[in-house]
C-alpha cells in the first residue's frame, strides 16, 4: 500500500468511533454510548485536524501534546478549524474518560477524543503510523503524528519519530501551517 | 502454552501482570513508570491461610465494570480481608497500566483504606489468553481482552474459586458471590 501524501484525499473507508462529551456524563466515571464518526461524511467541506497519540493517560500525552489542543481550541476555531480528532487505538471508552480528565467539558465537541479501531486508519497512512508495542504489553498503538485534512484533501500529514513529541505534532506549530 | 485453569488446580508460577501504585489523592493525570507484579513473590508474602483475589473485566472505564462490577469490591475491603482473608485484590483487565492507574484513581476517590488493592495490566492479555480467560473483542476494535471474571488463589497455590461470566452482567465474579464462596 503506498503511503499518503500532500494532497491526496485522506482515505475514509474506516469508520472512527468515539462517545460525544454531554453534561448528563460530566462525571469521569459516567459514560455514554460510542457513536461512529464517518470520514466519508464529515471531511467534505470542512477543515479538520487530526492528532494521534500512543495512549490515553500515557505521560507525554497527557502533560505535553493534547493540552495545547485543548488551550489554543479557539484559535484554532479563528483559523477556520472545524473540528479536532484526538486519535488513539485505545477504546473510546477510556478515550471519553481522558477527555474530560483533561478538562475538555464542552457539549460542542470541537474536540473529540476518538477510536482508530484496531489502528486500521492509521495503517494506511503510511509506515510507521501504527507501531506494535507488543512487546512492552500496549498492543498495536498510533505513533504520535497530526494531519491537516482540508476538504477531504491532506495538507499537512507527518509522523515523529518513535513517538517523540517535536514542532510535527505541537498545537503552536500546526497553527502557524494553517 | 494453553492450560485451561479451573477451581481447584494448582495456581501457575510465573504470572506476572504490571501496575502503577495508587494514590487516590494524586490528580487524574499524574502518572509514573509502570512496575511488575510477581504474583509469586505476592503469593510467599501472604500470612498463613490468606488470599489473594483477582477480579477481571473487560475494559477500563466501560459502563458495566465501572458502575457495577468493581465498586461493591472497593466498598468492602475491610469484610473481604476479615470474613474471606483476601490480603490483595487484583483489578485486572488488558488495559495498559497507565489506564489502570488512572481508572484507579477514580474508582478510589472517597474510600480511605485502599490498603492491598492493585489495578494491574495483563499485558496482551497474555495471562487470560493462556487460561482460557480471554475474549476477542476485535470486532469491535477492542482488541484481545480479558474476561470478566473473578478468582481466588490460597496461599498453597491452589484456585479456591473461579466463576467467568458467560453472559452480560455480573453474577457469578460480583462482590456477593465472591463474599459467598467457600474459600
Amino acid at each position: 500500500m503506498s503511503p499518503v501524501e500532500i494532497s491526496d484525499a485522506f482515505p475514509t473507508d474506516v469508520k472512527l468511533k468515539y462517545i460525544p462529551y454531554s453534561k448528563e456524563h460530566t462525571d469521569i466515571s459516567a459514560c455514554g454510548n460510542p457513536v461512529i464518526y464517518d470520514l466519508a461524511k464529515e471531511l467534505p467541506g470542512k477543515k479538520i485536524i487530526i492528532t494521534a497519540a500512543p495512549g490515553a493517560f500515557t505521560p507525554t500525552c497527557t502533560e505535553q501534546h493534547i493540552p495545547g489542543y485543548i488551550k489554543d481550541a479557539e484559535k484554532f476555531k479563528a483559523k477556520g478549524v472545524d473540528k479536532i480528532i484526538v486519535l488513539t487505538t485505545n477504546d473510546p471508552f477510556v478515550n471519553a474518560a481522558w477527555g474530560k480528565a483533561l478538562g475538555y467539558t464542552n457539549e460542542e465537541n470541537f474536540i473529540i477524543f476518538a477510536t482508530d479501531p484496531n489502528g486500521a486508519l492509521s495503517t494506511e497512512l503510511g509506515d510507521n503510523y501504527l507501531v506494535d508495542l507488543s512487546k512492552v504489553g500496549f498492543g498495536l498503538r498510533t505513533n504520535r503524528y497530526a494531519a491537516i485534512v482540508d476538504n477531504g484533501k491532506v495538507t499537512f500529514l507527518e509522523n515523529e519519530d518513535e513517538g517523540g513529541f517535536s514542532d510535527i505534532t505541537k498545537a503552536d506549530s500546526l497553527l502557524g501551517r494553517l | 502454552m494453553s492450560e485451561i485453569i479451573k477451581t481447584g488446580d494448582a495456581w501457575p508460577s510465573g504470572v506476572e501482570f504490571k501496575y502503577i501504585p495508587i494514590n487516590p489523592n494524586d490528580p487524574p493525570l499524574a502518572c509514573s513508570v509502570p512496575i511488575l507484579l510477581k504474583l509469586d513473590d505476592q503469593i510467599a508474602k501472604l500470612p498463613e491461610g490468606g488470599n489473594i483475589a483477582i477480579v477481571s473485566v473487560p475494559g477500563a472505564f466501560t459502563p458495566t465494570c465501572t458502575e457495577n462490577h468493581i465498586p461493591p469490591f472497593l466498598h468492602n475491603l475491610a469484610k473481604l480481608r476479615s470474613d474471606k482473608k483476601i490480603n490483595l485484590l487484583i483489578v485486572l483487565s488488558a488495559n495498559d497500566a497507565f489506564v489502570l492507574n488512572a481508572w484507579g484513581k477514580l474508582l478510589l476517590q472517597g474510600i480511605s483504606d485502599y490498603e492491598g488493592v492493585v489495578f494491574a495490566s495483563d499485558p496482551n492479555a497474555q495471562f487470560a489468553q493462556a487460561h482460557g480467560l480471554s475474549k476477542d473483542a476485535s470486532a469491535v476494535g477492542f482488541g484481545i481482552r480479558t474476561a470478566r471474571f473473578a478468582l481466588v488463589i490460597s496461599k498453597d497455590k491452589v484456585v479456591k474459586y473461579l466463576g467467568i461470566e458467560e453472559q452480560k452482567g455480573v453474577s457469578v465474579s460480583g462482590y456477593d458471590a465472591i463474599y459467598k464462596a467457600r474459600l
